[in-house]
């Protein structure tokens, strides 16, 4: 089958590959990248947790071709935060018990950052709305949420 | 897999492509195509993407709007303008999928793709829009009433691509509104849905329009109700009348997303609730 070159950026750092047209972002992310942050939970843009921010906004990466991603930005979770400290949302996360068996939690993480980026003071619902395309089974969302407003709201408890 | 990946970089390649090489799919977003061919992208005989198509990526304001294919939902559902002079449209592309959706899938793909559930169809035909068509040699405005021709079928040649829609800018006497019901308040499918535009003047409905989705094989225009609205105080609006005609100009179906019946329950609240959220979006204050 053909290959396509294409470079794009990945949490800051430059790749270049040579890609099959009918391979997926995600694919690319998890398995020539090993970023295993983003996950594959439906492979069909319902669930959310392949969410990855690709030019500034949130995608489900599943619906991503590699190809298209040629010349793009992209940042995973594991671009959120740094090796001396998490992101404000991942302390959150953990400080509100937002976490359960963590399967949502990249791609919630992604459309939270995405959410304060485009709108620093979201109201709850606002909040509701930007979580809208990410599923999670375990924690009843209840705390995400609080973990999320919590970080809008500037509170370091 | 043997497939073919192109991505031109002007309108005129992709219609030189396009004629060359019949049962090129079409993708922009890809929030619709790669659902479809989930795990068999090799059933495609070849995909050309149309994402380098600038040209494509415009919404130009005015005393005629025109939006361009390629525009995505966010950036309709978050644009001032629209969002003042034409929001029953903005509610259409917010009511498409969830953030992540939005932030990918394209006005053009929402019409190509053909859905009679499809979110920005009843708005653009209640705002007596114009779909753009560009095939070799040729360019053609359709009305959106007359572009869709069955679940999931348009009046498009395999050699055309949409290039966007236009349509009149409401006058400060209009308002529209846009209501969906489905099983989720987001990444769901329209169970039933409507788009309602008024004209006020004088205390009368000058004008409406309304167009519902999945309750016909296509967005549905429904031109006898609109007949009785048209011109009624708006004191005394034959809402009863209204609804009895609406009933016989729907004709929904039992599918995995609800029943005909409760289609015909859900049609007649939407309509009322839409019709009154309209005529407050044009200005006029109403009790209840």
């Amino acid at each position: 089958m053909d290959k396509y070159p294409i470079k794009l950026t990945v949490n800051g750092r430059v790749h270049e590959f040579q890609v099959e047209a009918d391979l997926r972002l995600v694919d690319l992310l998890r398995n020539h990248l090993q970023l295993l942050g983003t996950k594959e939970g439906c492979g069909k843009g319902e669930c959310g947790a392949c969410t990855v921010l690709m030019n500034g906004k949130s995608v489900t990466s599943c619906l991503v071709l590699a190809v298209q991603a040629d010349g793009a930005e992209i940042v995973t979770v594991e671009g959120l935060g740094g090796d001396l400290a998490l992101h404000p949302l991942q302390d959150a996360f953990i400080k509100y018990g937002a976490v359960q068996c963590g399967y949502c939690t990249p791609g919630m993480l992604m459309s939270a950052k995405y959410l304060l980026d485009i709108n620093p003071r979201p109201s709850r619902e606002e909040i509701r709305v930007a979580i809208s395309g990410n599923l999670c089974r375990c924690t009843g969302y209840t705390k995400i949420i609080d973990a999320i407003q919590a970080v809008a709201e500037g509170r370091r408890d | 897999m043997s497939y073919v990946y192109y991505a031109p970089s002007t309108l005129s390649e992709a219609l030189t492509y396009l004629n060359q090489h019949n049962g090129t799919r079409i993708i922009a977003g890809g929030t619709d195509l790669l659902v479809k061919h989930y795990d068999r992208l090799d059933t495609l005989d070849g995909l050309m993407d149309i994402g380098k198509l600038a040209e494509l990526k415009k919404v130009e304001t005015g005393e005629t709007v025109r939006i361009g294919a390629l525009v995505t939902h966010h950036t309709i559902a978050d644009h001032s303008w629209l969002r003042e002079y034409a929001l029953v449209l903005c509610q259409g592309a917010e009511a498409v999928g969830a953030p992540q959706i939005r932030n990918r899938g394209t006005l053009g793909g929402n019409l190509a793709n053909a859905s009679p559930a499809a979110d920005t169809a009843p708005p653009l035909v209640v705002l007596g829009a114009r779909v753009e068509l560009v095939g070799p040699g040729m360019t053609e405005s359709v009305p959106m009433e007359k572009f869709f021709t069955g679940p999931g079928r348009t009046v498009m040649e395999p050699n055309q691509v949409i290039t966007g829609v236009t349509f009149p800018k409401p006058g400060p006497n209009q308002g529209g509104c846009y209501i969906k019901l489905g099983k989720r308040k987001a990444m769901a499918i329209a169970t039933a849905s409507i788009a309602v535009q008024v004209s006020v003047d004088a205390n009368k409905l000058s004008d409406v329009k309304i167009c519902m989705g999945s309750v016909a094989p296509v967005p549905l225009k429904a031109v006898k109700t609109e007949a009785i609205l048209r011109g009624k105080s708006l004191d005394s609006l034959a809402l009863k009348e209204a609804e009895e005609q609406l009933q016989a100009e729907i004709t929904p179906i039992d599918d995995i997303r609800g029943t005909a019946k409760y289609r015909r329950q859900a049609a007649e609240t939407i309509l009322r609730r839409a019709l009154f959220q309209a005529i407050r979006n044009a200005g006029v204050e109403l009790d209840g």
